[in-house]
């Protein structure tokens, strides 16, 4: 196992989960202060955290309610 | 001095009924004049027309005598449903609103402190708009309408939507403008534009029925009532007066009864003497004179 | 200042507030990053999570580092374009509905202002978006493949960019005429689509279609050259934009903002 993960590039790797973080971040920081979304919040939560890029994504595109 | 005159002003959309019919009238510098009508009589289409917001099917608007090309640096207007940038802070908004008026970033910044302080939205400024309550909208709505120094403002039921505590409010500070803006306000609360108002104008149906200073206009169509209240109805005999000459109308609403009399002095006495000979139980008489609401009704009416 | 600089600044501190300045660009660099690091590491990848049975030889030819960008582009042209349209279609049709544009226009603000702003608005964050999420992905492709020629890039990028000027031009357009956010994006995409699939199947008589754009960024990575029929549909192309701008303001003048 050790030598699995080793194996894994981090240098290249790192900067781009670091930005899916991010990408993540904002989106959970935007549902939760957002009043209300369109569908349920908790719903949109889960989604942010586990459908990796697309989740976050996702929210961002439809689940806000704009103002 | 006249300082707006709207001439033969039509605005038809699509191939219906035209929503404004070809009005005429004038707006006295200084004035506070009330545009009434039901719902549906073009007062809308009338103030879009006039701040420049919607360009006229035919007609013309002077200003000050002469025929600008665009209205809106003259007009601070405020929309029967105001709608704001609600990531904006109140203050953010008056000074952006300030900037596209073409004031500088430093005019429209005092300018935005003085007028949050008039209305009331000093403390909550730095808030975003999105959690404003309907009234503060409507108090930031005249604020950003005031922000340019308009010469005329406009105001668009600027009291409908609000309870009676805010539209207390939004009258006390209307009432203040007027000392230095000419406004040109519509509202359909006959109560308030027999409060503030100098003038007024009533619209039906895209004509302007009737217009003039609310004096002389209350004074020309007033006429004098008789209200009765009875114990139970007495429909017979309240048809039989209509009969009488000095009657000339009678509206009856349940146990309530309004008879509008050509002659008080004689027609008051009649009716009383019909109402002790026939011992009518009545609960109340009273004279009074027609209010601008009867007026109106009659207007609608007609 | 201005009441441009107004308008602009405006729209920039939209952006910033609800974070579109960020997450769209952010999206643009992961969509960028993976194509080149997943083409580096696929064979390992398979190598190691595969359970491929022993023995096999995986016959996996490491694309070059232009096939890699062109890979990257064509997500941008699908993935890229979806995102921005989607995030775009509310620019004006939003304010349209809530009354706000009203509020905007009340103040002797020149229509034509209006929509430039929105326009330059959208420009910038599509603009930023590729440029950044292009850069680091020549990065990792340089990293992990090989390097790609600075110009060509920069040539690819500048023609690619064109390609999207007017797909969010033509956004703005549908979100100045129509209402629903829903139907602004689904018209969008729709003509986008149809452009797409029009200029590839008649490929002869669409020289001057700006679709074209995109087979002209891929032939400029591969090749370093330019077909000659780019210059026709790169007049064409900001012809159009230039009219589907003026078409944009002169319909937005006859709408009635306080409906
Ligand atoms: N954009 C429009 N398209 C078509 N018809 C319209 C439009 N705006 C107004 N009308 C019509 O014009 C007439 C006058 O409308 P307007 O809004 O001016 O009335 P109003 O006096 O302001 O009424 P309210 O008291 O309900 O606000 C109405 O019959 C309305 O249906
Ligand atoms: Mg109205």
């Amino acid at each position: 196992m050790n030598e699995l993960l080793n194996g894994i590039p981090w240098g290249a790797f790192a900067p781009i989960i670091v930005l899916q973080l991010i990408l993540m971040f904002i989106a959970l920081v935007s549902c939760i202060k957002e009043e209300k979304t369109n569908g349920p919040k908790w719903l949109w939560v889960l989604v942010i955290l586990i459908i990796g890029i697309i989740g976050p994504v996702l929210y961002l595109v439809v689940g806000r309610r704009n103002d | 001095m006249e300082l707006l005159k709207a001439s033969d002003l039509v605005k038809s959309f699509g191939n219906t009924n035209a929503a404004v019919k070809g009005i005429n009238f004038h707006i006295e510098e200084g004035r506070c004049v009330s545009l009434l009508g039901p719902n549906g009589a073009g007062k809308t289409t009338t103030l879009k027309m006039l701040s420049g917001l919607l360009a006229p099917t035919s007609g013309s608007i002077n200003f000050k005598g002469e025929k600008p090309k665009d209205l809106r640096p003259y007009i601070g207007y405020l929309p029967q449903y105001p709608a704001f940038y609600n990531w904006m802070s109140g203050k953010e908004f008056l000074v952006f609103a300030g900037q596209l008026a073409k004031m500088n970033r430093k005019e429209a910044e005092k300018r935005s402190e003085e007028l949050l302080e008039r209305v009331g939205l000093t403390n909550a400024k730095k808030r975003k708009i999105g959690g404003y309550s309907g009234g503060m909208k409507q108090r930031l709505g005249l604020a950003q309408a005031l922000i340019h120094r308009p010469k005329l403002l406009i105001l668009d039921e600027p009291v409908s939507a609000l309870d009676p505590l805010g539209r207390r409010e939004v009258l006390d500070m209307m009432r203040e403008i007027k000392e230095e803006t000419t406004i040109l306000f519509s509202t359909h609360v006959l109560h308030d534009a027999e409060e503030i108002s100098d003038d007024i104008l009533i619209m039906h149906a895209g004509e302007i029925a009737i217009s003039g200073s609310l004096g002389s206009v209350m004074e020309e169509y007033r006429q004098p009532i008789l209200q009765i209240e009875f114990e139970s109805p007495a429909v017979d005999w309240l048809k039989s007066i209509a009969s009488y000459s000095f009657v000339s109308e009678v509206n009856i609403q349940g146990n309530k009864t309004s008879i509008v009399l050509k002659d008080m002095v004689n027609g008051k006495q009649t009716l009383l003497k019909d109402i002790v000979d026939r011992k009518l139980p009545i609960r109340k008489f009273e004279i009074s004179q027609t209010t601008l609401e009867d007026l109106f009704v009659k207007v609608v009416k007609a | 200042m201005t009441q441009w600089t107004v308008l602009y600044q405006k729209e920039i501190t939209e952006m910033v507030r609800n974070y579109k300045i960020l997450w769209i660009p952010i999206v643009f660099i992961l969509l960028g990053v993976m194509q080149p690091v997943s083409s580096y590491y696929m064979p390992e990848i398979l190598d190691t999570f595969g359970g491929l049975p022993e023995g096999t030889i995986l016959e996996m030819p490491t694309p070059t580092g232009a096939e890699v960008l062109m890979n990257v582009l064509s997500n941008y042209g699908m993935l890229g374009v979806l995102i921005l349209v989607l995030s775009a279609m509310g620019v004006v049709s939003e304010e349209r509905q809530s009354g706000v544009a009203a509020m905007v226009m009340i103040k002797p603000v020149s229509y034509s202002l209006y929509i430039l702003s929105k326009w330059a608005g959208l420009l910038t964050i599509t603009l930023v978006s590729l440029f950044i999420g292009y850069v680091a992905s020549w990065y990792y492709t340089s990293l992990l493949i090989e390097t790609v020629a600075f110009e060509r890039i920069f040539q690819s990028v500048v023609i690619y960019s064109i390609w999207l000027v007017f797909v969010v031009t033509l956004t703005l357009f549908f979100s100045t005429i129509m209402k629903g956010n829903g139907s602004v994006a689904f018209v969008t995409i729709f003509v986008i689509f149809a452009i797409s699939t029009v200029t590839s199947l008649l490929g002869k008589y669409m020289k001057w279609s700006p679709a074209t754009m995109t087979e002209h960024t891929g032939q400029v990575l591969l090749s370093g050259k330019l077909d000659s029929s780019f210059l026709l549909a790169f007049i064409i192309t900001i012809a159009i934009i230039i009219v589907v701008l003026i078409a944009t303001v002169q319909l937005f003048k006859r709408k009635d903002l306080l409906e």
